[in-house]
C-alpha cells in the first residue's frame, strides 16, 4: 500500500504521547519507574533530566524500541506495543545510540526508508535531496555512512527521521555533535515542522537551547517524572537552568573532596 | 608489565562470567564453547596419544603435525580472528607500552575455552611421545610449552595484522588475504580427508624431512629425541629461538590494531556509491515494495562488508565444492550424471544465510521502525538467499556439463538447483530467526569472537543441514533411480525437488514469522552487540 501523508494523522483529540504506569527494570536497577506523563500534540516538548535518569529508556519505550515491563504508551491515539505498525508510521525516531547501516551512502538510506515507508519513489528523491542539503551532506552522500563524523551521522539520522513528515518526531539528544551551523539549520526546520502542527521530543542537556525552543518540558531523574508542563510554569518566573536543579536537588561539589586535582604532579 | 597482564587477564575473566551471568543465548554461548573445546580436546587428546604410543611412523607424523598446526591456526585466526572479547582498539588511549600492551592481550587471550583444548592435546602429545628418562620428558615438556607459545602468538599475529589493514589501505588485501585463508584451510582439509589414509611411512619421511626445517618442527625433533639429550636439547634451543622475533611482530602488530580505526569505513580511502551502471538495473528489477526495499538493501550492504562478502564467497566455493571440487579430486567428472550435482547448493545457501538477522546489526531497528514486520523480514532475507546463488546455482550444472559432455542431464539440474536453493533458503531463514547472534560490523571478515558466538551460530548450520539432507534424502533416491532408466524420467522426477523446497521455503518463512511477529524490537534487543 502506497503511503501518503495523510495516513499519518494522528487520532483526534489524543495528546501526542500519553503514557501510563511505564516501567523499566535492568537487572536490580530501575530506569524508570511507574512514569505518567501526557505530552500535548503540536508541543516542542524538551525531557530534561541528569545522566542515567531514564531519559533514552522513556523515549525507546515510546518508540516501541524497548518493550516496557509495565505499563502503556500511546502515540498519537495509537498504543504503540498493540499499534506498533499505525506508530511506526506516525514517529520518527533518533535514538541514541545512533545505529545506522553504516555500508549505505546517506543518499541510499533515505532512499530505502523512502521505499519502505511506501513514499513514491520520485517523491523520496525529492525530500531526500532537500534534506541533504539542508543538512549540507551534500559533499558527503554518496559515501558510506560508516567514515561519516559523529554530528554528520547525526544529520542523516535527523534527515531519516523527517523524511515521511512523521506526526510525532522523538529526538535523543539530537543536537550533540552538530556543528553550530548545522544545529541552527536543524532548529528551523524543526521550528517550521512544529508550526505546521507536528509534535517533537527531545531529550537534552543543554538548558539554553531547552529554554529557547522548547514550550513544554518534562524533568526526570533515577527513573521518576518529577515535573511535567508548560515551560513558563516549571520556571516559576526565574531561569530553567535553576529550577531544574532545585527540582532533582543538585549538591553542589564539596570543596575539601577531590583536592587532588589541586596539585600538577599525577 | 606484570601488573597490565594481570589486569587484562582478570578483565578477561570477568568479562567471561558475566557473559555467564547474562542472557540465555551467551549462557548457551560459553556452554558451546567450553563443551566443544573438551569434546575437541579429548579428541585431540586420545587421538595424539594413542598414535604417537602405536604409529610406525609416530616421530614422523610429530615433526609434520607440528608445524601444520601453528599454519592451521594462522590461516583460521587470519579468516575468524581479531574480533576477540577485549579489543585491543579500546585500549588505545590507556597508558600501556608497547609490550605491557601485547602481553596483557596475549595473556587474555589464554584465558578462555579454547586453552582447554589446547592444554588437552599437549597433553596428548606427552603421553603419547614420552620416551624414557626425566630429562627426555622435560625436554618434551619444554617443547610443547613452545609449540602451544608459538601457536599462540603466531595466530594473534595473523589475527592483529589483519585486522589492522582491514581499516587501512591494505583493507582489500586484508579481505583478500582472509578468504584466500578460509578457502586454503577448507581446500587442505578436502586433500587431506581424501588421502590421510593412504599416506605410507614414505610419504611421512618425505614431508618431516620437509617440515623439520621449521621452527616447530625442531621443537618436534626435541620432543622425539629423548635418547640423545644433549641433541634434543639443541632442536629445542633452535625451535625457541624465533620466540623472540615473533614476540616482537606480535606487540608491533598489537599496537598497529590498537591504532587502527575502529569503525569500518573510516581511516582510509572513502569508498564511493551510487545507483549507476549494472548494479542499479538487478535491484529496479526487484519487486516494488518493502520486501524489494530489504533485499535489495540485504545483497548491497552484503557485499560491501568484508565480513559477509568473503563469507558469501567462501559459502559458494565451500558450497560449490561439496560436489564439485570433490568429484574432480576423485576424478569422478567422467560420469555425466554428475552436472545434477552442480546446482545443489545446499550448503552454499545455508552458509551464507547463517545468522542473516544478526548480521544485520543493530541498525535493523530503521527498518523495523520505517514499517517492516516479521514477515517482511523473513521474505526479504530468504529472496536475498535465493537471488545470491540463483546465478552460481544454474551455472555449475553448465560447467559440468560442458566439462562432462552430460548436457542431457541439465534440465534436471536446474529443477533440483531451484528446489535445493527454496528449501535452503527456508532453512537458513528459519535458522536466523531462531537464534539470532549479535555480531558487530567488524572490519575483519568471518570475524566472530571468542565467546562462543561461533560455535552457536555452528550448530545452527549444522542442524539446518541435518533438515534438509533428511527432507532430500527421498527426492535424491527417486532422482537416483530414474537416472539408470532415462534424462526425461530423470526431468520428470526432479519436479519433486522443487515441491520439497517450496515446502521447506514455507515452513521457515513461517518459523521465522512465528518467531518474530510481534516481538521485532526484542530482535533488535539480541543482534544489539553487549560490549
Amino acid at each position: 500500500m502506497k503511503q501518503t501523508d495523510a495516513v499519518n494523522q494522528p487520532v483526534a483529540g489524543w495528546p501526542a504521547i500519553v503514557a501510563r504506569g511505564l516501567r523499566k527494570q535492568f537487572g536490580d536497577h530501575v530506569a524508570v519507574n511507574s512514569l505518567d506523563m501526557d505530552i500535548p500534540a503540536g508541543s516542542f516538548c524538551g525531557l530534561l533530566g541528569p545522566n542515567g535518569s531514564g531519559k533514552t529508556t522513556t523515549l525507546r519505550m515510546t518508540a516501541g524500541l524497548l518493550r516496557p515491563d509495565a505499563g502503556q504508551v500511546w502515540v498519537a491515539g495509537h498504543e504503540t506495543w498493540t499499534d506498533s505498525v499505525a506508530v511506526r508510521r506516525l514517529l520518527g525516531v533518533v535514538p541514541d545510540p545512533l545505529n545506522l547501516f553504516d555500508r549505505l551512502s546517506a543518499r541510499e538510506l533515505l532512499q530505502h526508508l523512502g521505499e519502505l515507508r511506501g513514499i513514491e519513489r520520485s517523491e523520496v528523491t525529492r525530500r531526500s535531496e532537500e534534506l541533504i542539503e539542508v543538512m549540507d551532506l551534500s559533499s558527503s552522500a554518496d559515501e558510506q555512512i560508516g567514515g561519516y563524523s559523529h554530528g554528520m551521522r547525526k544529520k542523516t539520522a535527523i534527515a531519516a527521521a523527517l523524511l515521511h513528515r512523521p506526526a510525532v518526531l522523538l529526538l535523543d539528544e539530537p543536537f550533540e555533535g552538530v556543528d553550530p551551523v548545522s544545529a541552527v539549520a536543524v532548529r528551523t526546520m524543526l521550528d517550521r515542522y512544529r508550526a505546521a502542527g507536528g509534535t517533537v521530543v527531545f531529550s537534552s542537556h543543554a538548558m539554553d537551547l531547552v529554554d529557547r525552543m522548547c514550550d513544554f518540558v518534562a524533568v526526570m531523574a533515577q527513573g521518576e517524572l518529577l515535573a511535567v508542563g508548560p515551560i513558563e510554569e516549571l520556571r516559576g518566573g526565574g531561569r530553567l537552568e535553576d529550577a531544574f536543579i532545585s527540582m532533582i536537588g543538585a549538591s553542589p561539589v564539596d570543596p575539601a573532596s577531590l583536592s587532588w586535582l589541586d596539585n600538577t604532579a599525577p | 608489565m606484570r601488573k597490565a597482564a594481570w589486569s587484562l587477564a582478570k578483565l578477561k575473566w570477568a568479562l567471561l562470567l558475566a557473559a555467564v551471568k547474562g542472557s540465555n543465548q551467551q549462557r548457551i554461548q560459553i556452554g558451546l564453547s567450553l563443551l566443544l573445546s573438551l569434546v575437541f580436546g579429548l579428541s585431540a587428546f586420545g587421538i595424539l596419544s594413542t598414535l604417537g604410543q602405536r604409529s610406525a611412523s609416530a616421530d614422523q607424523i610429530l615433526v609434520v603435525l607440528l608445524p601444520a598446526t601453528v599454519i592451521a591456526m594462522g590461516l583460521l585466526s587470519s579468516a575468524a580472528g581479531v574480533e576477540s572479547t577485549i579489543d585491543a582498539r579500546h585500549l588505545a588511549a590507556e597508558p600501556l607500552t608497547r609490550s605491557q600492551l601485547g602481553t596483557g592481550l596475549l595473556v587474555s587471550a589464554v584465558v578462555g575455552p579454547p586453552t582447554l583444548l589446547a592444554l588437552l592435546a599437549g597433553a596428548g602429545i606427552a603421553v603419547g611421545w614420552w620416551g624414557t628418562g626425566v630429562v627426555g620428558l622435560v625436554i618434551l615438556l619444554a617443547a610443547i610449552v613452545g609449540w602451544l607459545l608459538t601457536l599462540l602468538l603466531f595466530s594473534r599475529t595473523m589475527a592483529n595484522l589483519l585486522g589492522a589493514w582491514s581499516t587501512g589501505r591494505f583493507r582489500q588485501v586484508a579481505q583478500a588475504l582472509a578468504t584466500i585463508s578460509a578457502l586454503l584451510v577448507w581446500f587442505v582439509v578436502q586433500v587431506l580427508s581424501r588421502q590421510l589414509a593412504s599416506w605410507t611411512s614414505e610419504r611421512w619421511v618425505q614431508l618431516a624431512d620437509i617440515a623439520k626445517w621449521t621452527p616447530p618442527g625442531q621443537l618436534a625433533l626435541a620432543g622425539v629425541g629423548s635418547a640423545d639429550p644433549a641433541q634434543a636439547a639443541l632442536h629445542l634451543l633452535l625451535g625457541l629461538s624465533w620466540l623472540p622475533l615473533l614476540v616482537w611482530l606480535n606487540m608491533v602488530s598489537t599496537e598497529r590494531l590498537a591504532l587502527s580505526s575502529p569503525r569500518p569505513g573510516s581511516g582510509g580511502r572513502k569508498m564511493r556509491t551510487g545507483f549507476q551502471g549494472l548494479r542499479s538495473g538487478v535491484y529496479a528489477a526487484l519487486p516494488q515494495g518493502q520486501v524489494g526495499a530489504i533485499t535489495a538493501r540485504t545483497i548491497r550492504t552484503k557485499f560491501r562488508t568484508p565480513r559477509q562478502a568473503v563469507n558469501t564467497i567462501t559459502a559458494l566455493a565451500i558450497g560449490a565444492g561439496i560436489f564439485v571440487v570433490g568429484p574432480l579430486l576423485d576424478g569422478k567428472i567422467g560420469d555425466p550424471r554428475s552436472v545434477m550435482l552442480g546446482g545443489l547448493l545446499f550448503f552454499a545457501v545455508l552458509f551464507d544465510g547463517n545468522n542473516s538477522l544478526g548480521v544485520d546489526g543493530p541498525a535493523l531497528w530503521m527498518e523495523i521502525q520505517a514499517g517492516a514486520d516479521a514477515r517482511v523480514l523473513a521474505r526479504a532475507k530468504a529472496l536475498s538467499s535465493l537471488l545470491v546463488m540463483a546465478v552460481p546455482a544454474l551455472l555449475l550444472p553448465v560447467g559440468l556439463a560442458a566439462m562432462s559432455g552430460g548436457w542431457k542431464w541439465l534440465p534436471a539440474a536446474w529443477i533440483l538447483a531451484v528446489g535445493s536453493l527454496m528449501g535452503a533458503a527456508g532453512v537458513s531463514v528459519g535458522s536466523a530467526a531462531l537464534a539470532p547472534v549479535a555480531v558487530p560490523e567488524s572490519p575483519n571478515p568471518l570475524a566472530a569472537g571468542d565467546t562462543g558466538q561461533g560455535c552457536l551460530a555452528g550448530l545452527m548450520l549444522s542442524l539446518g543441514l541435518l533438515i534438509l539432507l533428511a527432507a532430500s534424502a527421498p527426492v535424491a533416491g527417486v532422482v537416483l533411480y530414474a537416472s539408470g532408466r532415462s534424462a526425461l524420467l530423470t526431468t520428470v522426477a526432479a519436479l519433486l525437488a522443487p515441491v520439497v523446497g517450496m515446502f521447506l521455503l514455507w515452513g521457515g518463512v513461517a518459523t521465522a514469522v512465528g518467531r518474530l511477529s510481534g516481538r521485532e524490537s526484542d530482535l533488535v534487543g539480541h543482534i544489539t552487540p553487549a560490549r
